[in-house]
């Protein structure tokens, strides 16, 4: 506190410190919003500065939309008649991130387990789906590389067609029937 | 009370003010709960005490806003008696309107709240700052304020939770769960705040740099308050 300023002189001095202070925080968040915020979160670059660091349009990437895949598109349909209480296997050759459209239908209730084995890691199954039902349809995408299909079993006394149709992204087929494994190469779309 | 010496900004000033607005533009779109914990709570029916307190508390922790303001509170605070009052009428604040939002499905827009929380740290470095002090007979009684701004920060916390599908089963215990949550992430948060300021305060300068720090908190608040009213303004 020094003794050649009065009350009055200290105040004034301390209010325009603060001034400054008040006004220069403002001033800082102002520009860094205008420079650096609206054109990251809000695609909008009052200042030009945005458009220069490249930060303007962050938000438009449309990464997400698209799911690159790096298999030939392919097609399939096939049919199974399934005896009372016989069941089959049938599976897609996948690699992770590659998708499939399906949909199945039959003539009778089957109950279905929507799983896949994993190729790297031994014993690594996983469940996705099971149920009772005469159709199910959805899109799938693999999470790992393996073999991913169904495993459907007629638990009634009448006898079942079933249909499949897929279209996806996908290596090969195998069906798993009561005489042994079968390979099938679906052609594709082109 | 401390009075601030004639002399300009302190260098470390930069440095808290670097981390600060860094932090703020990186996290500015975290400040709501994640992808997962939305799936979480919208496939959730039924009693989950303990999920939800780890989601209050994980809120609390990753809410920047609700930390700065905390910051600001106890910024001056050295004796522990006074901590815990004022973070008590915070606490006291925030769970009244946490609870009583969630449960009466009080709509609020959540980004004028968010802003009217950044106003809150605005208003706090401020306050530290001496402002109101300096300028007027009146000055707003700082237990009060505090109280106050508690009752927004709760809202803030209501809008949050509100945006999730929040089951009816089990809703009163889940809301309670979340609001230990929140304060276990609370005193969590605060036990490094306040041993942050502890040390700091042993510095020869800290006078000195309080009151830039002040200023850069304030900034802080400002360029959240500009965020905050930008979306809402633009209708997000």
């Amino acid at each position: 506190m020094s003794s050649t300023h009065t009350d009055f002189e200290q105040d004034m001095k301390f209010r325009r410190r603060l001034a400054v202070a008040i006004s220069t925080a403002f001033g800082g968040a102002l520009l860094v919003f205008l420079a650096v915020v609206m054109p990251a979160e809000f695609d909008r670059d009052p200042l030009g500065i945005g458009s220069l660091l490249g930060l303007k349009g962050m938000m438009n990437s449309t990464a997400g939309a698209l799911n690159q895949q790096y298999e030939v598109h392919k097609s399939d349909e096939v049919e199974f008649i399934l005896e009372p209480f016989q069941s089959l296997e049938y599976k897609y050759m996948m690699d992770l991130g590659n998708t499939l459209v399906f949909s199945w239908q039959a003539d009778g209730e089957l109950y279905y387990d929507l799983h896949a084995e994993n190729f790297t890691v031994p014993d690594g199954e996983a469940s996705f789906a099971q149920g009772s039902a005469a159709q199910q349809m959805g899109a799938y995408e693999a999470l790992f590389n393996g073999m991913h299909g169904w495993f459907w079993e007629n638990r009634t006394f009448e006898t079942v067609t079933l249909r499949l149709k897929a279209s996806g992204f996908f290596v090969s087929a195998r069906i798993y029937g009561p005489r042994g494994t079968t390979d099938r190469e679906p052609s594709p779309v082109f | 009370m401390i009075t601030p010496p004639a002399s300009t900004t302190g260098r470390p000033g930069i440095l808290l003010l670097s981390i600060v607005l860094f932090t703020a533009c990186a996290q500015a779109l975290a400040h709501n709960i994640a992808g997962g914990d939305a799936a979480f709570v919208a496939s959730n029916a039924g009693v989950a005490v303990a999920p939800f307190m780890y989601l209050g508390a994980k809120h609390m922790v990753t809410g920047y806003d609700h930390l700065l303001f905390l910051a600001g509170v106890v910024f001056f605070l050295t004796r522990p008696v006074h901590v815990l009052q004022y973070v008590s009428l915070f606490a006291l604040g925030h769970s009244m309107t946490l609870i009583i939002g969630v449960l009466a499905n009080i709509p609020v827009n959540a980004y004028l709240i968010d802003a009217i929380i950044a106003l809150s740290v605005v208003y706090k470095a401020l306050e530290n700052m001496g402002a109101f002090r300096a300028l007027g007979r009146w000055q707003p009684n700082t237990k009060v304020a505090v109280f106050v701004f508690g009752l927004f920060h709760g809202l803030g916390l209501s809008a949050s939770l509100q945006e999730l599908e929040l089951h009816p089963d089990g809703l009163l215990i889940n809301l309670l769960s979340f609001n230990a949550g929140v304060e276990l992430g609370q005193l969590a948060a605060l036990g490094l705040i306040v041993l942050f300021f502890t040390i700091w305060r042993r510095h020869p300068r800290f006078a000195d740099m309080a009151f830039a720090s002040n200023a850069v908190l304030m900034g802080a608040g400002f360029l959240l308050m500009m965020y905050q009213l930008t979306a809402w303004q633009l209708g997000y």
